[in-house]
């Protein structure tokens, strides 16, 4: 075996001109694709949704790399038309091993096409509830609210039921509450009435929803349902249970907790209780 | 009361500036660099005093402090952050080719200056009156507002005003066919320009031409001053310069949002 490399030869001014001209297309092109993708972004993309930008910044610096290689090849001397033709072969054998992935990446087409949740909003995908993370063409990443991060392939994404949670701009907060059998049903219709126009998160507008639900094991059932903005639900949570506790204690009506009666065989006599006084003494 | 409040005034240290302005009652007050303004809410309605000094040395507990060389300080009202949504105490009805002239009374929002009464010298600002929020249109597609005053005038009487209310005159065409049932009116105070005479708030006059339920109507905030005295002097430019959301709905008409 001959090591004796002619470092002369190599360094002719012939290929040092060609790994200029490699060199120049390299970087130019690069700079152009990149520059292709900065007017794209700055200029067409305004009324595009996150992941529609985010799609079609990484289609003009993909596409604009395979040509850039292309470009560089030919400069090698390799001939693109019998590269093609071998990649066509190869394509099928590539194609049938990675049927899943192919699978992913057209569901994420229909997924992003569809437009049901955009970059930001929170859904709810099967069991898994998080903010949408990314967008990319095998999977959506969802961010969950304890700071994980949670990849779901596109095809599950598309199979499955999704629930948009911030899709509109205000949602409706329904509470469900229970009061004592022997309460005044229009005065606590009144006191919710009130908790929801005093709190300051809670809309006027849509009409706050009190439904006397049902005859419940321990009381009557009620939905509350107020409407808010959608960013401010913790906050509006929280100081909705204060003031519903607050105004049902100030107002003596009594929140109930499952009672049970227990029996001795007849129903008619009670168990014989016996209060005992802190000395234990009865 | 007539005292004019929205105005300039001079800090000296270890003395208290105090404003009392419907429920709400402002402490402002100088220590060597440090300005501290205060904002609490009181039960007085009918406030003893509109505006007072106290010589006193006092830490504003609570308050937001400013650290700043200078001792100029300007009170100024403002149109409220978002637009506003009416909804008449009595049920309010015009007909159609009918023009009418009505006045909403409108909280401002109070911004505190540094110096000259310019954006970046903006300390704070906050509303005199909290006012609950709303939702003009429907649940899936509208925006968010204020709720308004139910009562609405129908002549300019200034003296009935709030010191800390301005009022906003709307001038209605009903231009379409049908009677324009007034159920939900959004008056967009973002674009109207403040104007004062003596102590009395007013802002530039809406001309609105109501073409029908289903079309959007003409909006016009009109930019010379209220025709109804010579005396108004230009307080505070409008919030808002983009037009843009002029052209969105002006009224609603209910339906039921709760099925």
């Amino acid at each position: 075996m001959d090591f004796n490399f002619d470092f002369q030869q190599f360094l002719s001014a012939e290929n040092l001109t060609k790994a200029l001209k490699i060199a120049i297309i390299i970087i130019v092109g690069y700079g152009l694709i990149q520059l292709l993708a900065l007017i794209v972004r700055r200029f067409f993309t305004r009324k595009m949704s996150p992941q529609g930008r985010m799609l079609l910044n990484k289609a003009i610096v993909y596409t604009g790399v395979i040509l850039l290689v292309f470009a560089v090849l030919r400069e090698f001397g390799i001939n693109i038309t019998t590269l093609l033709a071998g990649a066509g072969i190869v394509g099928v054998i590539v194609g049938f091993a990675s049927q899943t992935s192919v699978g992913n990446i057209i569901s994420g087409l229909f997924v992003i096409s569809e437009k049901s949740f955009e970059i930001g909003d929170l859904i709810r995908v099967g069991d898994k509830l998080g903010i949408v993370y990314s967008v990319d063409l095998l999977s959506t990443k969802l961010r969950t609210l304890d700071n994980l991060l949670i990849r779901i392939p596109n095809q599950n994404i598309l199979s499955t039921d999704i629930t948009n949670i911030t899709k509109f701009p205000i949602r409706r907060m329904d509470v469900k509450l229970s009061v004592a059998y022997k309460e005044d049903l229009r005065k606590v219709k009144e006191v919710l009435q009130d908790v929801a126009v005093k709190n300051p998160l809670v809309l006027d507008e849509p009409e706050t929803l009190i439904l006397f639900q049902n005859y419940g094991a321990s009381g009557i059932d009620i939905t509350f349902g107020v409407w808010f903005e959608k960013t401010n639900y913790v906050k509006l949570r929280n100081s909705l249970f204060i003031d519903i506790q607050e105004a049902f204690e100030r107002a003596e009506i009594e929140i109930p907790f499952p009672h049970v009666s227990l029996y001795r065989g007849e129903a008619s006599k009670p168990f014989q209780v016996e209060v005992i006084n802190e000395a234990g003494l009865s | 009361m007539n005292q004019q409040i929205w105005t300039r005034y001079k800090l000296e240290d270890n003395q208290l500036h105090k404003w009392q302005l419907g429920d709400i009652q402002l402490q402002v007050s100088k220590v060597g660099k440090t300005i501290t303004i205060l904002k609490e809410r009181v039960d007085e309605e009918s406030p003893e005093y509109l505006y007072t000094t106290e010589d006193t040395e006092i830490d504003l507990e609570g308050g937001t402090k400013f650290i700043t060389d200078r001792s100029q300080l300007y009170m100024m009202p403002a149109m409220p952050v978002y637009p506003i949504v009416f909804k008449p105490q009595d049920e309010l009805k015009i007909a159609p080719g009918i023009q009418s002239t009505i006045y909403f009374q409108v909280p401002v929002y109070i911004q505190f200056y540094l110096g000259t009464v310019k954006e970046e010298n903006r300390l704070i600002e906050f509303p005199s009156v909290e006012m609950s929020q709303t939702w003009f249109g429907e649940p899936d597609n509208g925006e968010l507002a204020l709720s308004g005053d139910r009562s609405i005038l129908f002549t300019y009487r200034p003296e009935e005003l709030k010191t800390n209310h301005v009022i906003c005159p709307v001038k209605l065409f009903n231009d379409s066919k049908e009677i324009l049932d007034f159920q939900r009116f959004l008056l967009r105070v973002e674009h109207l320009t403040l104007y004062a005479e003596k102590s009395y708030l007013c802002s530039n006059e809406t001309r609105i031409t109501f073409r029908g339920p289903d079309v959007a109507s003409d909006v016009q905030p009109i930019k010379s001053k209220p025709t109804f005295s010579q005396h108004f002097k230009m307080l505070a430019n409008p919030r808002s310069s983009d037009n843009r959301n002029l052209l969105k709905r002006s009224f609603h008409f209910l339906k039921s949002f709760t099925q």
